[in-house]
């Protein structure tokens, strides 16, 4: 942990990964006006944020992040955020130059429960002006912080105070709006959580509750701050600003009830994409689906500032991957104009490209996987585009990339990672042994009909003839 | 119509029709694409990839840029030029110091301060044609490079063919460059060697430096102005050249300072990005093409350096030579 601010310690807080976050220092700052801001730099998941006070709930497990502590004033929930520039490892080897939220982007989670009062004070250290609107919410018009529109921009050294009665129960995100392209494509947002204030028949009670933002920065390899006038061409793919192998893993227990919340704050749309299970989607931005509306799944795609819960029974062990669909956004910084060198023979040629680059070597004649095991020196502060190594061997993976690691050890409340999955003998993938009887591969010839059924006949129609008609010419 | 085609076949044929009116043949892969995209796969698998291809070795391909050079023998200096041309006598003035005391004996044989100079500039061009041909080589290895990787990469069905011939153009043209490099350091040869009264035979056996002398760290210091005039006077009285001497010393300095900022500033920014673009290469944020066009541009810079070194030692030879009292000679 690295904090700039005096805590307490989190009474069962045990650390995951070494990392410890903690409450602020409530007893100094009752006397003050405004909550002591909490700050956490760490990029590690932290334990869940156990209430102390108000309405019990279960709470949630911030994916790479942390949850933000209240103090309780007079029945309101007082939150302290401050807008301000942060670095950011997004992976180890890639330090990111951000604007966050109290020491960290994606800034702290708030988790409220339906029916609070919520006071949040925002105090902006940023260059310039911000607000912070609070994606979803039901709240008074003049809450909703879109600077200009429904209140004053909070000026640079200012801070401002919104208050609010969280009123529906749900998954939500915060982000400016002020500013709004450059402030979310500098790593500026977090998740919000308002949990059912009693039993709530389309919200079901889980034993693990994660939630994580997707998102996305445009930095070039070589370089640490996000270019903020990227429309589309982003090239890092992020959830909760870490990147695969840099993203930690779902660690549960065989028979959990899983819940997932994720927001999307990317540019573009992502098919999150879970192996092994089938999952339903219990609830978007716009509060729990109704059971009719729910229907199993193994893909779900997540729009641009969209939400979505989904939820599983995690009934098979093992390692099970979860990841965006798009295959280049499970990969780390790259180059889109290469040619493609599949197939190309190198002999004499990589010899006179050596002639002219001494430090050339060959790459990408047998597709690109062969990177990885090279593992030559890059540009400063990049993370290569495909990395990491697995039990089995290179995993060439990047981005928005983790685990599901379902467990029969696994302790309710334990989020420590359990290492990778010992598989029961005979049920992992294998080579063919000497001995072993392996089918015939099939002839190819395109020629020869592959039907036993011989030639069929074709009617060949003329474009916008008559249908079931053939036509002659 | 009516065709009979294997079921296998049947829907492509169908949409193909339907769609674009394309007769059925075209649905087919032309004949032997199927066999020879397997064949590179295997190929390259074969090969086993970047640890073999770390041991290539350059084929017998031959450069237009190459020339049979002698390869022995004392190589000739820009002194001994000079001293061969206005032989037997001691020459020339290397430095302001020898300038001053051989400037007095320049107005009693001011033919033989023009003669020096001018070997001493055309000893110059023919080293400066040397170092030109040798980066014109370079520059043809880097395009060769380029228009044999397009040409296999097209050769495989990766590259359009209009830019394979893009590349291949490009490489004919720098074919055409080492044709004139390699004219170019003959002629400068032959009018070196005309200078210094060489016969064809040793002409074509002389032996050249493979590069310009190096800047000289710091300007020399020049006389004063008037002791210019002063010297000037001396060596053609009556005629004005006290102009022309301080337009000449400020050309030197001028190229002089040119040159050293080709030298210690653009080589070294030029070397960080030759290095950066490796590492862009290694993190597949550029292809071997790009990297191959790094190294074109780093060729570029290389010739706008030598080119300004060039100049400087021209502006050299001029400005000692009209110290000498002769104005025009070493032009
Ligand atoms: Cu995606």
């Amino acid at each position: 942990m690295n904090s700039r601010r005096q805590f307490l310690q989190l009474g069962a807080a045990a650390a995951l990964g070494g990392a410890a976050t903690a409450a602020t220092a409530v007893s100094r700052s009752a006397l003050a006006a405004l909550p002591e801001p909490v700050i956490q730099t760490s990029p590690l998941t932290q334990v869940p944020l156990v209430p102390n006070n108000g309405r019990p709930y279960n709470p949630v497990v911030t994916l790479n992040g942390w949850t933000l502590p209240w103090r309780m004033k007079d029945g309101v929930k007082e939150f302290h955020l401050i807008a301000e520039p942060v670095v950011r490892e997004l992976a180890p080897g890639t330090r990111a130059n951000l604007w966050g939220y109290n020491g960290s982007s994606p800034g702290p989670t708030i988790e409220v429960v339906e029916g609070d009062k919520v006071r949040i004070f925002v105090t902006n250290k940023l260059p310039e002006h911000t607000a912070v609107h609070w994606h979803g919410q039901r709240l008074p018009n003049g809450m909703d912080g879109v600077g200009g529109l429904t209140q004053p921009q909070i000026p640079a050294g200012k801070t401002f105070v919104y208050e609010f009665t969280a009123r529906r129960p749900g998954t939500f995100m915060y982000h400016p709006h002020a500013d709004e392209m450059v402030q979310i494509a500098m790593g500026m947002f977090g998740f919000w959580v308002t949990h059912p204030k009693q039993k709530h028949p389309l919200i079901a009670e889980v034993d693990r509750d994660f939630c994580f933002i997707l998102n996305a920065f445009d930095i070039e390899p070589g370089s640490a701050t996000p270019k903020v006038m990227t429309m589309l061409e982003f090239n890092l793919w992020c959830w909760n600003s870490r990147m695969f192998p840099a993203i930690d893993s779902f660690n549960v227990r065989q028979g959990d009830r899983v819940r997932i919340r994720i927001g999307n704050l990317t540019m573009t749309n992502h098919p999150i994409h879970l192996h092994g299970h089938e999952f339903e989607i219990t609830g978007t931005d716009g509060g729990p689906t109704p059971k009719s509306a729910r229907w199993p799944e193994i893909t779900t795609d997540i729009a641009v500032g969209q939400m979505r819960q989904i939820e599983f029974i995690a009934d098979e062990l093992g390692d099970w991957a979860i990841h965006c669909h798009k295959s280049h956004h499970t990969m780390n910084a790259m180059g889109h104009k290469l040619p493609t060198l599949i197939g190309v023979d190198h002999t004499g040629l990589a010899a006179k490209i050596r002639k002219v680059v001494p430090d050339y070597m060959v790459m990408g004649e047998r597709g690109m996987a062969d990177m990885q095991e090279m593992e030559m020196p890059l540009p400063e502060n990049t993370v290569p585009m495909m990395t990491d190594t697995g039990p089995m061997g290179p995993l060439e993976m990047g981005g928005m990339f983790s685990v599901l690691k379902v467990r029969k050890e696994q302790k309710p409340g334990d989020y420590s990672d359990p290492g990778w999955f010992k598989h029961p003998p005979g049920t992992v993938a294998r080579q063919v042994g000497a001995g072993e009887t392996a089918m015939t591969p099939a002839t190819r010839d395109p020629g020869t009909p592959t039907s036993p059924a011989g030639p069929v006949e074709l009617t060949v129609r003329k474009p916008g003839g008559n249908a079931g008609h053939s036509s002659h010419h | 119509m009516k065709l009979l085609v294997p079921r296998a076949m049947a829907l492509p044929m169908a949409l193909a029709t339907l769609c674009i009116g394309v007769a059925p043949a075209a649905a087919v892969a032309p004949a032997g694409q199927d066999e020879a995209w397997r064949n590179a796969n295997e190929r390259v698998a074969k090969i086993g990839g970047w640890r073999t291809y770390a041991r290539d070795s350059l084929p017998n391909d031959t450069s237009p840029c190459a020339i049979a050079g002698p390869t022995t023998g004392e190589t000739l200096t820009g002194a001994a030029a000079m001293t061969a041309a206005v032989a037997p006598r001691p020459w020339p003035p290397l430095s302001w110091q020898q300038a001053e005391g051989s400037s007095r004996r320049v107005a009693v044989d001011g033919d033989l301060v023009a003669t020096a100079s001018k070997a001493r500039a055309a000893w110059l061009a023919a080293v400066h044609a040397e170092a030109s041909l040798q980066l014109a080589a370079r520059h043809y290895d880097a395009v060769d490079a380029a228009a044999d990787l397009a040409t296999r990469l097209h050769a495989v069905g990766n590259l359009p063919l209009a830019e394979a011939v893009h590349e291949q153009k490009a490489r004919a043209e720098a074919a055409i460059g080492c044709l004139d490099a390699v004219h170019e350091r003959q002629h400068a040869r032959w009018a070196l060697a005309r200078h210094i009264k060489l016969d064809p035979v040793a002409a074509a056996s002389l032996r050249l430096p493979e590069n310009l002398p190096a800047l000289p760290t710091a300007l020399l210091a020049a006389p004063r102005q008037s002791e210019l005039l002063a010297r000037s006077n001396q060596a053609s009285p009556g005629a004005p050249l006290a102009l022309r001497l301080a337009e000449l010393e400020s050309t030197y300095r001028h190229r002089w300072a040119v040159a050293q900022r080709h030298e210690k500033e653009i080589r070294p920014l030029v070397e960080k990005l030759r290095e950066e673009s490796v590492l862009r290469y290694n993190g597949m944020l550029i292809g071997p093409d790009e990297l191959l066009k790094v190294a074109r541009e780093a060729l570029d810079a290389e010739r706008a350096a030598l080119a300004a070194l060039a100049a400087f030692w021209q502006a050299d030879i001029a400005l000692q030579s009209a110290l000498m009292g002769h104005p025009e000679s070493g032009d």
